[in-house]
């Protein structure tokens, strides 16, 4: 379990699309989904997700991308069923028509899960924060985020030692039924957010001892600038919307 | 009844705490299947708005957000998901604020319908699955999540009493 978390923690790789201002990675991922929310197209939405690729790989993120897009099978899967039964249910049939729509729905799903893990595993944290800063999001939100991003490694093994713990006072996670299976994590869950409440009085006297929130208006350290590349990045995007629009009108 | 924060510090702590704690039970804690209902077993946390409020709420909201980028389930999770939490878990808090006999079972019911409603309406709207099947879906799982766990979870809580 720990693995997961440690093959996710953010990396600072130094590759041009890390280094974009993440309010213009913002204006590209706004394209890439008004895009794929307006085309229904199977045709289009590969277009669009083959797009994806190259930026991928510019941003050396690939394995971690992959990863992810795997983490949504569940729903890609949902989505492709229940949409190629109700097209067999309301058209009494399999047709070319129902299988079309139900590809260009789940490339849909997996182009909007593509484009947004691309922009998670590519901005870190703090310019996250700053980000949302800069869009005068209220600083305790901003500090929650940031904290609660920085704490996860840590809760996460604490809830390892928690389900060790558990396990070896005999209780089973893997067996039982479905509805047993789900009463046993009860027994994780209390201790685990009993755990997280405490540690967020630590934190809050050491917060505290910091002066936090003393003074009204906060200075960073790091400011976010827009550079040449933001610029060249965004007007591509903005291209890519209005041509794809030109081209094709929906 | 467990006090909420009452200082503005302790209240951003506690809420980065829950959304910590939250984005690890939704990777952590995988998600319990049968058939196409899937429970999250992190959503009971959502339960705790009711004794907790705002810290819960915005926690839920965030976590929802940070779970993503640890590969959950993407756009559907970070805006819409994000979103069905933030609502549910507001509308939550005020019913059982009102503390009527059998509050704490309507607000959970109602966090429960929200969240199915929010986000069987946006697979209805972006993903064309009908809205009986995406609704019912979220809603079942839904159900064993907030209103089994969580009840139980706020339970035993309440029962522990001033914790930590």
């Amino acid at each position: 379990m720990m693995r997961v978390f440690e093959g996710l923690r953010f990396r600072r790789i130094p590759s041009p699309v890390h280094e974009l201002d993440p309010r213009s990675k913002a204006v590209y991922v706004a394209v890439v989904s008004i895009l794929s929310i307006v085309y229904s197209d199977p045709l289009v939405l590969t277009v669009l997700l083959i797009i994806q690729i190259p930026l991928v790989y510019a941003a050396k993120v690939v394995r971690f991308w992959l990863n992810s897009l795997r983490g949504s099978t569940f729903l890609a899967v949902f989505i492709f069923a229940v949409n190629l039964l109700t097209s067999y249910l309301y058209m009494g049939g399999f047709t070319l028509e129902g299988l079309l729509t139900a590809t260009a729905m789940t490339l849909r799903f997996i182009l909007l899960m593509g484009v947004f893990s691309l922009f998670f595993l590519t901005t870190t944290p703090e310019d996250l924060s700053l980000a949302l800063e800069k869009l005068r999001i209220p600083y305790d939100i901003c500090f929650a985020f940031t904290a609660a991003m920085r704490f996860v490694p840590d809760i996460a093994l604490e809830a390892q030692s928690i389900m060790d713990a558990q396990k070896s006072r005999g209780l089973e996670l893997e067996r039982g039924g479905f509805i047993e299976r789900i009463r046993k994590t009860l027994p994780i869950l209390v201790p685990l957010f009993i755990r997280s409440f405490q540690r967020s009085l630590e934190l809050a006297e050491a917060m505290e001892s910091r002066a936090y929130g003393a003074i009204e208006k906060r200075t960073s350290l790091y400011e976010l600038k827009m550079s040449k590349n933001d610029y060249v990045f965004m007007i591509l995007s903005i291209i890519l919307l209005t041509a794809t629009l030109l081209i094709k009108p929906p | 009844m467990l006090p909420g924060p009452k200082s503005r510090v302790k209240a951003v702590a506690l809420t980065a705490m829950t959304a910590a704690a939250y984005t690890v039970g939704v990777v952590a804690l995988a998600p319990i299947s049968f058939y196409i209902y899937q429970v999250r077993v992190a959503d009971a946390l959502l339960a705790l708005s009711t004794i907790l409020g705002l810290p819960v709420i915005a926690g839920t909201a965030i976590g929802c957000a940070l779970a993503n980028l640890y590969g959950g389930y993407g756009i559907v999770d970070i805006v819409g998901g994000s979103l069905a939490n933030l609502i549910a878990t507001t509308v939550g808090f005020l019913i059982a604020k009102r503390r009527f006999r059998g509050s704490l079972i309507v607000a959970l019911l109602a966090e429960t319908l929200i969240v199915s409603i929010i986000v069987g309406g946006y697979l209805a709207v972006l993903f064309n699955v009908p809205l009986e099947v995406g609704f019912l879906s979220i809603l079942v799982g839904s159900l064993i999540s907030i209103n089994l766990l969580g009840y139980g979870l706020v339970k035993v809580l309440k029962r522990l009493g001033h914790y930590g």
